[in-house]
């Protein structure tokens, strides 16, 4: 009967999972660390590619590659730009991408499934459990192949290598440089300081007076907003003398150059300050309302393209929206950006410089043909230099006056999109990181760029950089320290500017429990480990 | 379906026609609530609909606004500067179609797979006289309170070959512990006598669950096979962490990397993505944001009217004979 | 049997992989995977247990799961009750397809919908404001955070909720209304006789396991809307562990926390279910 056939089949489909899958579970056990060759989807083979030290090898380079992707999830294989690509570099990728979102959980799975991929994007060195790895050896050593192709190893700055070499003198971790100054500015309604004949702020007094004539006037809107007190008014915490999220050196270490003892920020007066001020602000209305509390983080920036603020502290980067959306809203605004302020005891704002990258490449121990790689990476940066910064003529750019100007998104066809072009991207060298003509073209308005770019260099002349060498790690900070933090002084430290309740002592005992909890062992590790204290210089 | 003490009224003695039936439905009793009672729960029902509709509203009126009347004005629930370009937007994605189907795959054939494993396991379970009956469910219940970790998953779709298919949304959550004590409870009120009968006219296992289960618990189908349906829709997680081709993601994964959820932005990219790469990236709009919220959530929201006409009333009764 | 499909399904799927709980006992290193990585007992529990927050946070989880449970399991189920007593076809099915529709939404956006309504520039304040009243601190006030997370998950689950309920009114026997009605109940005295004993059962089943998830508390809603002045009130086991676990790749934790949340939710359900059927009703197994 049709019944009975139907029972055996779901029997013998379960038996056969069954058998499955107790051949799988006896191949799982124990077989997790490194010992399965990566599991490439379609590489072909890795071992059987070794490229001659010397000259060009006819066989294509092969590896696989995963790298978070920023831009939107559609890239396809074998799209007409890769096939370029492929052609001119004599390489073939196999590419995966993983949404930026979740590119740590996975890439730890994938690891942790004992699949390394030949190349793979991830934190670095800076975050321990890449250490770790480092030292378990999952990586490639590159030392002799940076040593060899030169243009790799021109593209990062020698302070960034010697930053990334361990303990033993290794490296294994290619950075994906970027430009570290991102100063934040200040821009403002020049037309309604006009209006009220306000001169332009150059001390954080003379802003705190601004601000106070914008309420009392009819304007109705709000005086300052920013979107938090790190990327919306950063240019204020440097005014204060101090690098925000950083380590800087105590307050009362008298040699700023090169300190004796470094601490967290939120130990230093000077952070603590600057939270108050900031608090009193919200009180006397000042601040905006919401800043803090807005659940979209691009709140501060609407508010002032639409009219409803005066003054917006953001990252320099949104220039060129700022002005044409504020366009759109009043033709008649006027657009004005701050100096840096100097706050009290003629503390200059400057910059608070970054990293100088964002994660990077490491190359598997295994991958067999690491020259290859190194070859692929050397013509990205030299022969192939052009075709990756711009692509194909008609395509990716045409030319105008002369100079190559890149094509925007709608123009493009869809195999040259990004979502076509960001999975095939690997570094670009330090000396482009930030290209003034890009940034120009940005910009409608040419006067509002020089301003800019005006703006930028004032900013720019002092800096709050972190003094902490990130590779260098605390025992107990790795065990303990997030613990520590949210516990003792999470609630204190957010909450300062926007908590009625919490006072100055507040934050001083939760100073106190912290250290005694543990924060003073971080301190000290920190500083026995990092010998050299020396400002960084960008 | 489900009856106090598992098992039916002794039945009032008559087969009931399928008129009387349709008459109950239809809700033509003759003792309405006095007019005061209606009215208020009309008011109430109302009142709950509007707190529910304006969001719907307003998500709707975002995705045909233009971008920057979005910021003057968030809680719209009329379009303002009233526009496609979101939509345009939307559709132009490469792939899109794809991962549309993909999701289409898991909904449909998913959920087919779930009802099927779901219904024939909540029958056995039904039966009280299964040997080794309560060790058997709490197998089953077991893994609702105990999630597996996401590397042995990772590390399981990897030897069984499922890692880069689609059948991983299939498998994946094949049976819903919930789902599969609710289906069971709905069996219960099932009477004994309706399976006796058929097995003495000699029906087998799956004869009866064909014949006579099944279409005595439609609103129990359709509730589960709803919920399953609409876990899969919207399932974002499974196919991104356990499909590597990006080009066999789910819709909702897509969708989701065209947004990009701003916290996560390398903020910082703002100034060196100018310099890198002259396209200003992440900088997306309320209403594409919108646009995709609705394109997302619209065909699911829309089976449930269909299944509507299986919540009826009293299908089953019409088989019990005194 | 009919019941092997499912059987496998558990096994392969559940209780195979359940040797990732093994991550709860180590230090996890992804690349030595999980059998190589340093076993460390009970430190990830002891990390979770002994951390100056831990009251505060079983404590505010719990607290809100009993006030979700106590006001918001209830509300589907009147919601289902007065959807029964419509009579017009078209606005009972636009009323049901209408309000289930929030559970559609991520709390990303239903989060910031609340927000525009209760933010210092909400809908409230500006309504206020015109009244001339005084603005409302409602975003940021730690004494209206745990209520406001109740109601407005209530608002976005209800209508979803209900769904099952309406199911379950399907199969009550009309015949005991009828018999009801002969011995003259009227409507309201119908309900309490008829149809809830009817669906009685189901809500039993649905209490029972909503209990059993008493430690979870809505994870991404709080995440979306909390901010630091409302962590001493709001911050629940899950939203902790993402902050000090997840965020730094500490799997240990996350999975020793994981793990406690289970026990709990198998002691509670068994506890409940003890007692349900000491009532007499037909209880999960």
């Amino acid at each position: 009967m049709v019944n009975k056939r139907k029972k055996w089949g779901v029997l013998l489909v379960a038996c056969v999972m069954m058998l499955s899958l107790l051949s799988a579970c006896g191949g799982n056990n124990g077989n997790n660390s490194g010992s399965t060759p990566p599991a490439n989807s379609g590489t072909g083979e890795n071992g059987g590619n070794q490229g001659e030290g010397d000259g060009e090898s006819a066989k294509p380079v092969k590896f696989s590659y995963v790298r978070p992707v920023w831009g939107p999830a559609t890239y396809t294989k074998g799209g007409a730009y890769e096939k370029e690509l492929f052609q001119r570099a004599n390489a073939e990728i196999d590419v995966q991408i993983i949404p930026v979102t979740e590119y740590d959980q996975k890439i730890m799975t994938i690891i942790s499934s004992g699949s390394m991929p030949d190349v793979l994007w991830a934190n670095g060195p800076t975050d321990s459990k890449f250490k770790d790895m480092q030292e378990q050896g999952a990586f490639l050593r590159i030392n002799e192949y940076l040593d060899k192709y030169p243009a790799v190893k021109e593209a990062v700055p020698q302070s960034l290598w010697d930053m990334l070499t361990d303990e033993n003198g290794n490296i294994y971790f290619i950075p994906n440089v970027g430009n570290p100054i991102t100063p934040i500015f200040l821009y403002y309604r020049q037309d309604w300081f006009e209006q009220l004949n306000i001169p332009e702020p150059t001390t954080l007094a003379e802003l705190e007076a601004a601000l106070e004539t914008i309420k009392q006037s009819n304007l109705g809107v709000i005086p300052l907003t920013g979107q938090d007190t790190f990327w919306g008014l950063g240019a204020l915490s440097t005014s204060f003398g101090f690098g925000h999220f950083a380590w800087n050196p105590a307050s009362d270490d008298p040699n700023k150059e090169d300190p004796q003892k470094i601490v967290p920020w939120y130990m230093n007066e000077e952070a603590i300050d600057y939270h108050f001020w900031l608090k009193d602000l919200v009180k006397q209305g000042l601040l905006d309302k919401e800043f803090l509390i807005a659940k979209n983080w691009d709140h501060a920036k609407q508010k002032f393209t639409t009219g409803q603020a005066a003054v917006l502290g953001i990252n320099w980067g949104y220039g060129p929206e700022i002005y044409s959306t504020l366009a759109q809203t009043d033709p008649n605004a006027k657009i004005g950006i701050m100096s840096p302020l100097a706050g009290e005891n003629g503390i200059m704002g400057g910059v608070r410089p970054l990293g100088a990258f964002d994660r990077g490449m490491y190359i598997s121990a295994k991958y067999g043909d690491p020259d290859g790689f190194f070859r692929f990476l050397e013509w990205t940066l030299t022969e192939g230099s052009d075709f990756r910064k711009y692509g194909i003529e008609g395509k990716m750019y045409t030319m105008v006056d002369g100079k190559k100007k890149a094509l925007t998104e709608d123009e493009k066809e869809n195999d040259y999109k990004t979502g076509q072009l960001e999975p095939l991207r690997f570094i670009a060298p330090m000396s482009e990181a930030l290209n003034w003509d890009d940034v120009a073209q940005g910009y409608d308005d040419p006067a509002a760029f020089e301003l800019a770019r005006a703006k930028f260099e004032e900013y720019n002349r002092v800096q709050y950089p972190d003094y902490r060498n990130p590779t260098i790690f605390s025992e107990t900070e790795i065990e303990s320290g997030a613990q520590l933090y949210n516990d003792y002084l999470q609630q204190v430290v957010d909450g300062a500017v926007i908590n009625d309740n919490i006072t100055k002592q507040d934050w001083l005992d939760a100073l106190d429990a912290y250290l005694k909890a543990g924060g003073q062992k971080i301190i000290d590790e920190v500083n026995a480990g990092q010998q050299n204290k020396k400002k960084p210089q960008y | 379906m489900v009856m106090p003490s598992g098992h039916p009224q002794p039945g009032t003695g008559q087969v009931q026609g399928e008129n009387e039936l349709e008459l109950i439905n239809r809700g033509n009793r003759l003792d309405r609530n006095p007019l005061w009672a209606q009215s208020l729960i009309h008011l109430v029902l109302i009142v709950l609909t509007l707190i529910t509709l304006l969001p719907i509203l307003n998500v709707v009126a975002m995705s045909f606004s233009e971008a920057h009347a979005i910021y003057s004005n968030p809680l719209m629930i009329i379009p303002e500067q009233f526009t496609l370009e979101a939509y345009n937007y939307i559709f132009a994605t490469p792939i899109l179609l794809r991962s549309f189907m993909v999701t289409a795959f898991a909904t449909v054939v998913g959920t087919s797979f779930n009802l099927f494993v779901t219904i024939m396991g909540a029958y056995a379970l039904s039966k009280t006289a299964l040997p080794g009956g309560r060790f058997l469910l709490w197998v089953c219940i077991f893994p609702m309170m105990f999630g597996p970790g996401l590397i042995p998953m990772y590390m399981l779709f990897k030897e069984i070959k499922l890692l880069d298919s689609i059948w991983v949304l299939v498998v994946s959550g094949l049976v819903v512990p919930f789902y599969l004590i609710l289906m069971r409870n709905f069996f219960w009120s099932i009477p004994d006598e309706l399976e006796e009968a058929m097995r003495i006219d000699g029906a087998s296992d799956m004869g009866i669950l064909w014949k006579m289960v099944i279409p005595l618990s439609k609103p129990a189908i359709a509730t589960v096979g709803l919920f399953y349906a609409v876990g899969h829709w919207n399932d974002f997680f499974t196919g991104l962490f356990f499909i590597n081709d990006n080009t066999k993601w789910p819709l909702q994964v897509l969708l989701r990397s065209i947004i990009i959820d701003m916290n996560a932005l390398n903020m910082r990219g703002v100034g060196t993505a100018i310099s890198q790469d002259s396209n200003k990236i992440m900088l997306t709009p309320e209403n594409i944001k919108a646009a995709t919220i609705v394109f997302a959530v619209t065909p699911i929201v829309l089976v449930y009217p269909f299944l509507q006409k299986y919540f009826v009333k009293g299908i089953m009764l019409g088989s019990v004979k005194g | 049997m009919l019941l092997a499909p499912t059987i496998i399904y558990f096994v392969v799927f559940s209780y195979v992989p359940f040797y990732g709980v093994a991550i709860a006992f180590k230090k996890f290193q992804p690349f030595l995977g999980i059998w190589d990585s340093p076993w460390v007992g009970w430190q990830n529990f002891a990390t979770m247990f002994t951390s100056k927050k831990f009251p505060e946070l079983l404590a505010n989880t719990v607290l809100i799961s009993m006030y979700r449970l106590v006001f918001g399991f209830p509300v589907p189920i009147l919601f289902a009750l007065l959807l029964n007593e419509v009579r017009i076809m078209w606005f009972k099915r636009t009323v049901q397809t209408i309000t289930y529709f929030p559970h559609f939404l991520s709390w990303v956006v239903f989060g910031g919908i609340v927000f525009h309504v209760i933010g210092p520039s909400g809908i409230i304040n500006l309504l206020l404001d015109k009244l001339g009243m005084e603005a409302v601190n409602l975003a940021a006030n730690p004494d209206v955070f745990r209520p406001l997370v109740v109601i407005t998950a209530i608002l976005k689950e209800f209508g979803w909720s209900a769904i099952i309920y309406l199911a379950a009114l399907t199969g009550i026997d009309p015949h005991q209304y009828e018999a009801a009605k002969v011995d003259g109940a009227s409507r309201l005295r119908q309900i309490w006789h008829v149809t809830l004993p009817g669906i009685r059962p189901m809500i039993a089943m649905l209490f029972i396991l909503q209990l059993s998830s008493i430690l979870d508390a809505g994870f991404e809603q709080i995440l979306i809307l909390s901010n630091p002045v409302v962590y001493g009130v709001g911050d629940i086991i899950d939203t902790y562990v993402y902050r000090v676990g997840l965020l730094e790749s500490n799997y240990g934790l996350a999975t020793a926390v994981g793990l406690f949340k289970g026990v709990i939710a198998a002691v509670l359900i068994i506890t409940a279910n003890h007692y349900i059927r000491k009532t007499g009703e037909k209880s999960l197994w």
